[in-house]
């Protein structure tokens, strides 16, 4: 199994082409979590996607179905 | 304003600060918020949190430019009835803060804005339901940043939910050490091994874990996020808490009811007889300490505006929530505390977290089936039992069970009788040094009394 390292750094290979960005928040967000985020952007948006999508379809599918 | 006093706990934002007036609290809201104010209300998300419940109720107030020369709006906040602390809430009410807050992030996205801290402090029970009572959290989102706040979210409400839920509900013991919410390395140590293969832990906790441990230290840099991952983000989160469940088993109150030595006609003797010790005193605000799951409580809600239902067993406070909940009562808040190590003041200067005492607004006080645990369980003298009690609220009302009960002959069978004058002589002379006894009523059935006081003047 993967361990929670070699996750983080499959993930993070986009990060190579991070750029700065001015401090706006008076919290600090930690390097490490932000990384985080950016690095699993793209999969948490695509299983979102997938999630409203199926709730779409589930729903459309209980609207056709005759209730008893 | 005749006297200002700014809140101790209120100065990490440069947004603005809380200053009390005349005994109630308001918001400072400073220059520095102006633009992100601005959008607050013209995007029309602070209506919106307003009407479904999720953010305090404020009103402007008019101020003098000259008595407040760098606010741009002053607020006056509706007022908590009785401030909480995470470390005091049972695992459902930390989940019901955390989903609550995940629901202010997932609007304040849709309407261009974001939570810009996700403080577990920033969330209160008003009226029994969790509630975001720092206005000035909400900040313009800039397109493309990740959440600032995430950390945080993790640190102070994943991390100790997640040990609640897969090592034991204590665990939220060290949000009290941690201020700033469980460390995630800490959180990812402790954890069990097996919460790596939940998808949500593995990421929002064993692998923000790593990267923080690989990033310390570094610059802030970022890469573009997209709103839909932002969306991802928070719908993750969501689910990870949701599928996190607690049940509790063999604890020590959860079914002390069902298991008491309470006939039928003695415990609606003691209904009966707090029914009616309540109706006399009429109290506004009650604590019922050593609550359980709040049978008692329930009745003083039936008089006062407030009721706080202290308990030391996380299962029996999450039973009383569940009650609470379910049965729609808003003015009873159940509430995790050991007396004989109460809340302490905490943070900065003794000054962000109040003690226990230090929020102790009780006109009542009611301590049923609590002195001998007390007294016999942990060797408090009975006059200090009195002057703790005195220090909590004007009027109690309280159980003395003598030593012929079952329960104490329990408590006494492990150990030696060092208590002579644990006798209902002893304890009328010793609650008598601080109180005035009014009453006291026999509970039928058994050898139990129940006593009504009122505080001795100074």
């Amino acid at each position: 199994m993967m361990s929670s390292q070699d996750f983080v750094l499959v993930f993070q290979a986009p990060l190579e082409f991070a750029g700065r960005h001015a401090l706006t928040a008076y919290l600090d967000g930690g390097t490490g979590s932000m990384v985080m985020q950016v690095a699993v952007s793209g999969l948490l948006a695509a299983a979102f996607v997938y999630r409203s999508a199926w709730a779409k379809v589930k729903g459309a599918f209980k609207r056709i179905r005759p209730t008893k | 304003m005749t006297s200002r006093t700014a809140a101790r706990s209120s100065f990490r934002d440069n947004a603005g600060f809380v200053f009390f007036s005349e005994g109630r609290p308001y918001r400072h809201v400073n220059q520095a918020y102006r633009e992100d104010f601005n959008l607050l209300k013209s995007s029309g998300l602070l209506k919106e949190l307003h009407d479904e419940g999720l953010m305090i109720a404020h009103e402007e107030e008019a101020f003098d430019r000259a008595e407040f020369p760098d606010a741009i709006a002053v607020l006056k906040p509706e007022q908590v009835a009785m401030v909480s602390y995470p470390y005091e809430w049972s695992f459902s009410q930390l989940r019901e803060a955390a989903l609550c807050t995940l629901e202010i992030q997932h609007r304040a996205m849709q309407r261009g804005m974001s939570l810009k801290d996700s403080s577990a402090y920033n969330i209160q029970f008003v009226r029994g339901l969790p509630t975001l009572i720092d206005t000035l959290s909400l900040e313009k989102h800039v397109e493309g940043e990740p959440w600032v706040a995430y950390r945080q979210f993790c640190q102070h409400f994943l991390a100790p939910l997640a040990l609640m839920a897969n090592v034991a509900p204590e665990m939220s013991d060290l949000l009290r050490a941690n201020i700033d919410g469980i460390p995630l390395e800490l959180a990812s140590k402790i954890l069990p091994r097996r919460t790596k293969l939940s998808p949500g832990l593995l990421l929002h906790i064993h692998a923000h874990a790593g990267s923080q441990r690989r990033h310390g230290g570094e610059p802030r840099v970022t890469g573009r996020m997209t709103k839909l991952g932002l969306l991802g983000l928070i719908d993750s989160l969501r689910r990870t808490i949701t599928k996190l469940d607690w049940r509790p088993q063999g604890t020590v109150w959860g079914d002390y009811y069902e298991n008491t030595n309470y006939s039928k006609a003695a415990m609606d003797s003691k209904r009966e007889i707090v029914r009616e010790a309540l109706k006399s005193a009429r109290p506004r605000v009650v604590w019922d300490i050593g609550a359980n799951t709040g049978e008692f409580s329930r009745i003083a809600a039936e008089r006062a505006e407030s009721v706080v239902a202290w308990d030391l067993d996380p299962a029996a406070v999450d039973q009383h929530y569940a009650i609470v909940r379910m049965r729609d009562i808003r003015n009873v808040l159940p509430l995790l505390g050991d007396l004989t190590n109460p809340s302490p003041a905490l943070g900065w200067a003794h000054a962000e977290r109040d003690s226990f005492l230090q929020r102790a607004n009780a006109d009542l006080v009611m301590a049923l089936a609590l002195v001998h645990h007390l007294a016999i369980g942990n060797n408090v003298p009975l006059n200090e039992l009195a002057r703790f009690f005195a220090s909590i609220g004007p009027k109690l009302i309280v159980e003395f069970v003598p030593k012929s009960d079952t329960q104490v002959q329990r408590m006494l069978s492990s150990r030696k009788d060092i208590f002579p004058d644990y006798k209902k002589p002893g304890f009328e002379r010793a609650f008598a040094e601080y109180f005035e006894i009014k009453d006291q009523r026999p509970v039928a059935q058994s050898e139990r009394t129940i006593y009504s006081m009122e505080r001795r003047a100074v």
